[in-house]
């Protein structure tokens, strides 16, 4: 049956995937990477979107913990930090981003004030609510917690609980912890009510006992343990996921999400010994803003809390041993195909990985570039040779190619290199001769193979081919989710080509591995749905065009770049200095939000100039590179550019956009004078109007 | 659930129907030729008594200069057919729904009780709320009217999504109820639409609301659209398709009606189809609290989102849609 299903069809398994498919899907190898989610402190667990944030503050649900046990399955928190209450907020699922969007108070300043005062409290108690549902599950599944909770204290907790300060009264009444969930409720509901315009305003009871933030949550937990409902040392966690949107949502009145992100910060800086924050947000989102509110002051990393960068972890490092991902992968691949029915344990042998079996090493580049060419008959087209070139060399190039295209076309990238100012052209020298020759030495070509091929490619007419493990590792990008993706993309081009077949003619994708060319068209695939993927969350528009000018700017230079001399130019690199000055902002958000959803990766640049500036570069995330038809390796130094070079290419991306619109042909003449005497860099219009 | 006639059809009909009534007309002034059709067509039979048109402002964007000279070009024309500067209220796409609120109420106030609020160039924003609105006004008539227009724009017509959120007013009443029906209209792009179904519920029925006849423009758009819904959705849930009339409110909002089983089942409606079914699921939220509608609102419109009129037999091609004759509702759950 497993040889017709598509191992890889569900590629998300975040947010709200139900608890089973999380027990037979979730991959533990990065938790002994990230313990501190399961320990108290706070924790900012940063990464780019589809990182696998909310998969990881998920394990602190425990609604995953029963569904580990009831599928007889180990938790993959290790055993000694399973004992713990844990509570959790959506920003965007609980709408607590709508507060603010009805005016609570007759001027927009008394508003600005108040709103902020109202997101605090509708936050505490949308916290409150879920950790008392929590005890609640955890009371009803004592069997897998191990009895955490004891159920026959929880209404002297209500009882307990209700007498606190912190609620202003507004919990007076409260006898039972079923009294004490209800009028918690109630509260919620009145804020929805009052965002639906189904109320006139917030009923008096809860505008005069509004409650500062974390304070309800911290005397629950301490209440929770006072009163002998959890043992004294229970570790309470609460998760806090879209922070992000706070700052990045045209929902939220101008200025007042900053207030709201500055009220969770607030909560963080008070390091309540009781609470133990755990945020999922992106990379550059939480930086943005670390100011506490209604104070002076900004949180201060270690102190106020630490920061784990699920990125960081997965980036390959120099030495490839310590590289987190191939592993990672490598269990996420094998969980897959055990669940559609796989026998993954017989099948795999002590000598490979199963990812190996299926997908190969990938063809050489020797006999990819052998099969670029197959057609090809005109061999000095193929090598773009100069007329000038001498006998020896075209003879010495023709016979190459003929045996070894890959390497006759990185000699003649090398005899087109002039060595250094004012150097002769290598083809009117003599062919060198040599045990080495000059294009064989091992990183002069190593650094030069995949361009080779890239050219090779175009110039014979051939799309690039992918495939093999270590290829769709490196396409993968660092990301879960993209791998996730490749493999599924690939599976769904293998079972296609399969349908096709005689019963005896059919594959076994396990033991035979996924033919190459089926590789290549999923792999293709998968690109293209990538590419597709960026205009679907904020700002994707802009992100788009911008790299579809950087794929295609890339592509130019590499082909265009005979002679090899900058392989690297698939990235580019700006010194720290220009990028930081106030007049480089359009770029340095632009750049940052496009590092934030994965866009673009960015590395920091050991610069090989004289002035040793720090630098960063940026690559396109690798997925794109089968779309845009480039080498998917980084390799020597990326192009230097300035803030401006980026601005143009910013230019070209906008003015792309604008010369597709569809206006009359009037129009779009008197908007041409407009827009040419408002803005004189922009003629947008020109190749309009015949004229 | 069809007790009631709801008369719907091309315009210049619908408004024979009614004599020489006069109407207030809620719509917008944008970027797009279609946006004063219904008040030209009104203005010409003399039908015309209160205009607002709402003038929604989206985030700037490398468009804006071209919008702002469009709606400049708009405005004239506007004047030079016996339209005033003061029928023209400015507001922003995401502007506080109590503005909406605010503006539809003062309209509804100022008007003789016969309103006619053309959606056809009004973000779901504003029209869900101000359709919402006027339901909960005493007005006596309500008309919806949609112009089609003669292209759209061939590449994509909405830009800068946001998040998957409610429409303002339209979240559910409470936070912990499970979507039972999942209703979701066919339109050009999916907006981000497909990275919620991945994680939906396999409790969750899903029907896909297909417009046919659709725009000659749309069609392989629309069948996009349904395989990317169909290839997002967690495996093993397989979404009912329900091929639906694209100008048809009626039979929209009847299957919603019925598969709800007259609004008990908890439902998720998506507008991301053409206007007429958003319009069903409009009216269909505002009478049933048992219901909530998302959207991935979009921040930024093309200046040419569409382009020219369709005309029909030498007139605009419009349609209307009776949503309350003589104070009577009638589209009811």
């Amino acid at each position: 049956m497993a040889n017709s299903i598509n191992p890889f069809m569900q590629q998300y398994i975040g947010e709200i995937a139900s608890p089973e498919d999380f027990v037979n899907l979730f991959s533990p190898v990065l938790i002994p990477h990230f313990l501190s989610l399961f320990q108290k402190g706070n924790v900012v667990l940063r990464g780019t979107q589809g990182s696998g944030k909310s998969m990881l503050l998920n394990l602190l649900k425990p609604d995953i913990s029963i569904a580990y046990s009831r599928a007889h399955a180990t938790s993959p928190i290790p055993a000694t930090l399973r004992r713990f209450l844990s509570a959790g907020i959506n920003l965007t699922r609980s709408d607590a981003v709508s507060l603010g969007q009805r005016s609570t108070a007759p001027t927009r300043e008394e508003d600005n004030l108040a709103s902020p005062l109202y997101f605090a409290d509708f936050v505490n108690y949308w916290i409150v609510l879920d950790l008392l549902n929590s005890v609640e599950k955890i009371n009803s599944a004592s069997d897998v917690f191990d009895h955490l909770v004891d159920a026959k204290y929880l209404d002297a907790f209500a009882q307990a609980l209700a007498k606190e300060e912190c609620w202003f009264g507004y919990l007076n009444d409260i006898t039972s912890f079923a009294k004490l969930k209800e009028k918690i409720t109630d509260r919620i509901s009145s804020y929805r009510k009052f965002h639906q315009f189904n109320i006139e305003e917030i009923p008096v009871s809860v505008r005069n006992t509004k409650t500062a933030i974390g304070e309800p949550i911290s005397k629950t937990a301490v209440c929770l343990k006072e009163q002998g409902v959890v043992s004294p040392e229970t570790p309470v966690f609460v998760r806090i996921d879209q922070l992000e949107f706070l700052l990045e949502s045209s929902e939220i009145r101008s200025g007042l999400g900053q207030e709201y992100r500055r009220v969770i910060n607030k909560a963080l800086s008070t390091r309540d010994p009781a609470i133990s924050y755990k945020l999922g947000v992106r990379t550059y989102a939480w930086s943005n803003d670390t100011r506490v509110y209604g104070a002076g002051n900004t949180l201060e990393l270690e102190r106020d809390y630490r920061i784990e960068d699920i990125d960081d972890l997965l980036r390959r490092q120099e030495n490839r041993r310590s590289w987190v991902l191939p592993v990672f992968a490598e269990d996420v691949f094998e969980r897959r195909l055990a669940y559609v029915g796989y026998d993954t344990i017989t099948i795999t042998d002590r000598h490979t990985t199963l990812m190996r079996k299926v997908f190969g090493m990938g063809t050489a580049p020797k006999e990819t570039a052998r099969r670029y060419c197959m057609n090809t008959t005109d061999i000095r087209r193929a090598l773009r040779l100069p007329a000038d070139i001498s006998d020896a060399w075209d003879e010495l190039l023709q016979a190459m190619f003929k045996m070894d295209p890959l390497s006759a076309t990185l000699a003649a990238a090398w005899a087109q290199q002039t060595g250094g100012a004012g150097r002769v052209n290598r083809f009117a020298a003599p062919v060198p001769i040599g045990q080495i020759l000059p294009w064989d030495r091992t990183w002069w070509r190593k650094e030069r193979i995949r361009q080779a091929l890239m050219q090779l490619a175009a110039r014979c007419g051939q799309r690039m081919t992918w495939g093999g493990e270590t290829q769709i590792l490196a396409l993968s990008g660092n990301n879960i989710l993209i791998f996730v993706s490749l493999c599924q993309h690939i599976w769904d081009s293998f079972l296609r080509a399969q349908k096709t077949k005689q019963q005896n003619e059919k594959i076994n994708p396990i033991s035979d591995g996924i033919p190459e060319e089926a590789q290549s068209i999923g792999i293709l695939s998968a690109s293209t749905h990538w590419h597709d993927k960026i205009t679907e969350t904020p700002g994707g528009h802009e992100r788009k065009r911008f790299v579809d000018v950087l794929g295609k700017e890339f592509r130019r230079s590499l082909l265009e770049d005979q002679h090899m001399s900058y392989p690297g130019a698939n990235g580019f690199s700006i010194t720290n200095e220009e990028l930081d000055l106030p007049s480089s902002e359009r770029v340095r958000v632009l750049l940052q939000q496009a590092v934030d959803y994965g866009v673009l990766i960015e590395v920091p640049h050991t610069t090989k100039m004289n002035d040793r500036k720090p630098r960063t570069k940026w690559y396109l995330n690798p997925i794109y590179s089968p779309y845009f038809n480039i080498p998917e390796t980084h390799v020597k130094e990326p192009q230097y550019v300035r803030v401006t070079d980026v601005l143009t290419w910013i230019g070209k991306s906008e003015n792309q956009a604008m010369s597709i619109l569809n206006l009359p042909t009037t129009s779009k003449s008197s908007l041409n004078k407009e827009l040419n005497s408002s803005s004189p860099q922009l003629g947008l219009f020109t190749d309009w109007d015949p004229k | 659930m069809g007790t009631l006639y709801r008369p719907w059809g091309q315009l210049q009909w619908l408004l024979e129907q009614y004599g020489t009534t006069k109407w207030d007309l809620f719509g917008s002034l944008s970027t797009e030729d279609r946006c004063l059709a219904v008040r030209n067509t009104l203005y010409n039979r003399h039908s015309l008594n209160n205009t607002y048109l709402a003038q929604i402002r989206d985030a700037d964007s490398l468009y804006s200069i071209v919008i702002s000279q469009l709606i400049r070009n708009r405005t004239q024309d506007l004047l030079q057919l016996g339209g005033s500067i003061h029928d023209i209220g400015q507001h922003e796409l995401f502007e506080s729904p109590e503005t909406v609120i605010a503006a539809a109420l003062k309209f509804s106030k100022s008007s003789i009780g016969n309103v006619i609020i053309d959606i056809s160039a009004l973000p779901k924003r504003f029209f869900f709320l101000a359709i919402k609105t006027f339901l909960n006004t005493q007005v006596t008539n309500i008309i919806a009217t949609y112009t089609i227009p003669a292209q759209y724009r061939s590449d994509e017509i909405a830009e800068d999504f946001q998040p998957w959120r409610p429409l303002p007013t339209f979240a559910a009443q409470s936070h912990d109820i499970p979507i039972q029906e999942f209703f979701v209209s066919v339109g050009h792009i999916t907006m981000g639409l497909p990275e919620e179904l991945e994680s939906m519920s396999r409790n969750t029925k899903v029907k896909i609301f297909l417009p046919f006849p659709g725009h000659s423009q749309s069609i392989k758009r629309n069948w996009q659209f349904v395989q990317t819904i169909q290839e997002a959705l967690p495996e093993g849930m397989k979404p009912i398709l329900k091929v639906v009339h694209a100008r048809d409110v009626s039979e929209s909002f009847d299957h919603i009606v019925a598969d709800t089983d007259h609004g008990v089942r908890e439902a998720l409606l998506a507008p991301f189809g053409p206007k007429p079914i958003s319009l069903a699921m409009c009216l269909y939220a505002c009478k049933n609290t048992n219901s909530r509608v998302y959207y991935t609102q979009p921040r930024i419109y093309p200046p040419d989102y569409s382009v020219g009129i369709e005309m029909k037999e030498g007139i605009p091609n419009i349609y209307g849609y009776c949503i309350r004759i003589n104070g009577i509702d009638l589209y009811t759950v």
